[in-house]
């Protein structure tokens, strides 16, 4: 070999040996934490993590991705992150797998605990009991309206004792056809198709943690027909295919004047921010005489690896980003946070608005979280939805009749029982897991 | 010169060195998970836990027990019985008009061909604003002929048509293929026939189909194969209502490769989707080899006895 190839390779392998030595960190433990894949998030949180790294002798990686197929993929790779944020199918399929710390196990003495709503630990218990995903937020959902275009129909303001009938009232009066009378300039109302659960529950459904097989309930039925009617009878409601056709956003759709009142989230930062209008927010309208059920989802949360080296770390910065994080505070899911006051604060718009009259409501009725109806969030929502979504499709269209989709139940349930079973007998699940789906079918055979 | 054995073995040795890379990549990155999907069709897996073996379920349940592989099986047929005839007539006109010699001519083929190489995700968001009913560009130009455009990709009807329109977006790459193919006519064949008499219809359909077949029969088999294959912009432009609603309306854009995804990747049922992927490389190695024969009769290379 010669002499300058020789030392030319062995400067690059020294380089690599010192690359490799100073790629190689103190004894600091680390955390990996995944977030979504959002800049802006990114950034805040990075930058209020060096203080807490500080403070606590930890380093704390930051792993950006959204949805599922990534993180399947490190957990197939025996390389999850510490932390990450689950839904309740994949809480579910993970804890079966024993992937999932039991966070019972690691807060078993820890009194932070006790600061904690207790529906939100319940909301993160899977079938055998274990609490497998810290809820770390919540909303509930309201009506927002654009005051001005109130103002100039002379319609009085919704506020907490209006009902349907009364949305319908003023939707009316707020919907203008063209002079023409060819096409509608403006709308009264508009509830997206994720929100019909909302319905749902102020209707009477009730959702059901844990529940297996498919239904659609009278009270999700009437609730299905009053959504059908502000569409195709009364005429106040932009039909779900030419909103989702023209890709309008919400506040988009409030901002431009082309829809008068929009259910959505409460709070709502993108509407914080971007909605240009004199806006104001109301609770949602009593439906005959139901009993008032406001939504309060959790969405999900956070879960730690079972392959975590250092769960009692991951648990302390769980802690840390529900209660000082200034991103996530104030935080509702704790009963000592001031949420109405901490927001107002933070976003002083909201002081403006009927903002803290929607959020005791939601405490005063917790109607529980609609994303617990079984074709959401289930062992068996995966197969449900893939039967259920493109029926649903032609049902929103007024194509199908509420009365054919409810003529499938039997086959989807019978596929369901099958999905189950298939389930039931992975040797791979833990045996609590297993037991408890045997002993639902059990049930269900009977 | 007299080549020694030990040089023939080192030129061997610097031929494998060579093609290397390749090699190490087919076999790591291409044959190596060809044979283990094949495996994994034969299993029920969830990435999670190890492969259960389950021998033939997989095939049987779809074949015999889920309709919506024969929905997406029917969707695909659909989508390639109307896009291949389609991109391949106008890839074939496009480049018989970019065949003239006018100043400028290199730019307008530049022109055609950069859609073709544009990425499918920006490609589909542009084609979702085309396709927008109310301030859509083509329900727009539509108006002008006092039509009133259809929903597109919110209606059951339209929404495969408008994808086959789209699909229409990438006939840049044959197009190419063709004009090279054009060009590489010799120019004795056309004056040849001209002193024949033969005017330009005769000289088309005897002259440059014939000479082109090759590359028209190139074009139809990765046209099909490519079309069998459709997924990013039913993925990216389907999704109206959230995920796990890609596909839709009513399942009417829920192709083959499209339902393998979400099986896969939102049901992680790695299983199924591998013996999905198998019936997808069965039924396009099929209409390959149909291809093949058929080309018998109508590829015409310049081998060619009848040519000689």
């Amino acid at each position: 070999m010669h002499r300058k190839t020789h030392y030319f390779l062995r400067l690059v392998i020294s380089a690599l040996f010192l690359f490799s030595c100073s790629s190689e960190q103190n004894d600091t433990p680390q955390i990996t934490l995944n977030v979504p894949a959002n800049a802006n998030l990114i950034q805040r949180l990075g930058m209020e993590l060096k203080a807490y790294e500080k403070e606590n002798n930890v380093r704390v990686k930051l792993i950006p991705f959204s949805g599922q197929e990534k993180l399947y993929a490190m957990i197939a790779a025996g390389q999850p992150p510490d932390i990450f944020y689950t839904n309740t199918v994949v809480r579910d399929q993970l804890a079966a797998e024993g992937l999932l710390q039991n966070l019972h196990d690691i807060a078993a003495n820890d009194p932070f605990v006790q600061r904690i709503l207790p529906e939100f630990i319940e909301r993160g218990e899977s079938l055998d009991g274990g609490w497998y995903q810290f809820c770390d937020w919540t909303y509930t959902f309201g009506v927002y309206y654009n005051k001005d275009l109130f103002d100039q129909f002379n319609i009085p303001y919704p506020d907490s004792t209006w009902d349907w009938q009364g949305m319908l009232d003023r939707a009316g009066k707020l919907t203008v056809r063209t002079q023409d009378d060819a096409a509608y300039e403006q709308y009264g109302v508009y509830i997206a198709r994720h929100f019909f659960s909302a319905i749902e529950l102020m209707a009477g459904a009730r959702s059901q943690p844990n529940e297996l097989l498919f239904d659609i309930s009278e009270a999700s039925q009437t609730a299905l027909r009053l959504y059908l009617d502000l569409m195709f009878k009364h005429d106040v409601m932009p039909q779900l295919k030419y909103v989702q056709a023209q890709g309008m956003q919400m506040a988009q759709m409030l901002n431009t004047g082309k829809v008068a009142m929009v259910v959505e989230a409460v709070p709502n930062l993108d509407f914080i921010s971007s909605l240009k209008i004199n806006w104001d927010v109301a609770p949602f309208p009593q439906i005959g005489n139901h009993a008032r059920r406001y939504f309060r989802s959790a969405s999900g949360g956070l879960s730690i690896s079972s392959n975590c080296q250092h769960p009692e770390l991951a648990w302390e910065l769980l802690k840390w980003l529900v209660t000082k994080s200034p991103y996530n505070t104030p935080n509702p899911v704790l009963k000592d946070s001031e949420v109405i006051s901490g927001w107002k604060q933070k976003y002083p718009i909201l002081a403006k608005t009927h903002f803290d009259q929607v959020w005791r409501l939601s405490e005063q009725f917790d109607g529980g979280d609609s994303r617990d109806f079984v074709r959401y969030f289930s062992w068996s929502s995966n197969v449900i939805l893939e039967q259920v979504s493109p029926k649903m499709d032609l049902v929103l269209a007024n194509q199908l009749s509420i009365a054919d989709l409810l003529a499938m139940k039997a086959e989807i349930n019978a596929k369901v029982l099958r999905e189950l079973q298939i389930v039931a007998d992975n040797p791979s699940l833990k045996p609590a897991f297993r037991q408890a789906i045997q002993q639902r079918l059990a049930e269900i055979n009977k | 010169m007299k080549i020694s054995i030990s040089d023939r073995a080192k030129r061997n040795i610097e031929g494998y060195l060579f093609i290397s890379p390749w090699l190490i990549g087919f076999v790591f990155l291409s044959a190596g998970p060809i044979v283990f999907s094949l495996f994994m069709s034969g299993t029920r897996w969830s990435l999670l836990s190890a492969p259960q073996w389950i021998g033939m379920e997989n095939y049987h349940t779809l074949l015999f027990d889920d309709p919506l592989f024969y929905t997406s099986l029917w969707n695909t047929a659909y989508y390639v019985f109307f896009s291949v005839p389609l991109g391949m007539l106008l890839s074939l006109l496009l480049a018989i008009l970019l065949n003239q010699r006018l100043r400028g001519i290199s730019i307008f083929r530049t022109i055609f061909f950069l859609p073709s190489v544009t990425n499918m995700v920006a490609v589909s968001i542009l084609w979702m604003w085309i396709f927008n009913p109310e301030f859509g560009l083509l329900n727009r130009a539509l108006e002008w002929f006092g039509i009133a455009g259809p929903l597109w990709l919110q209606s059951e009807t339209w929404s495969k048509p408008a994808l086959i329109l789209m699909s229409l977006w990438g006939v840049g790459g044959g197009m190419i293929i063709n004009l090279a193919a054009l060009q590489g006519i010799p120019e004795e064949l056309y004056e040849a026939a001209s002193l024949d008499g033969a005017k330009s219809w005769r000289r088309l359909f005897h002259i440059t189909l014939p000479m082109i077949s090759p590359a028209l029969f190139f074009n139809l088999i990765m046209n099909i194969i490519g079309s069998f294959q459709v997924f990013t912009q039913a993925l990216v432009m389907t999704a109206s209502s959230g995920q796990g609603s890609e596909g839709g309306p009513n399942n009417s854009t829920l192709f083959f490769v499209l339902y393998l995804y979400k099986k896969a990747f939102q049901q992680f049922k790695m299983g199924y989707a591998s013996s999905l992927a198998w019936v997808l490389f069965i039924i396009i190695l099929l209409f390959t080899l149909i291809q093949f024969l058929l080309s018998q009769r109508w590829v015409y290379y310049q081998t060619d006895e009848r040519l000689k």
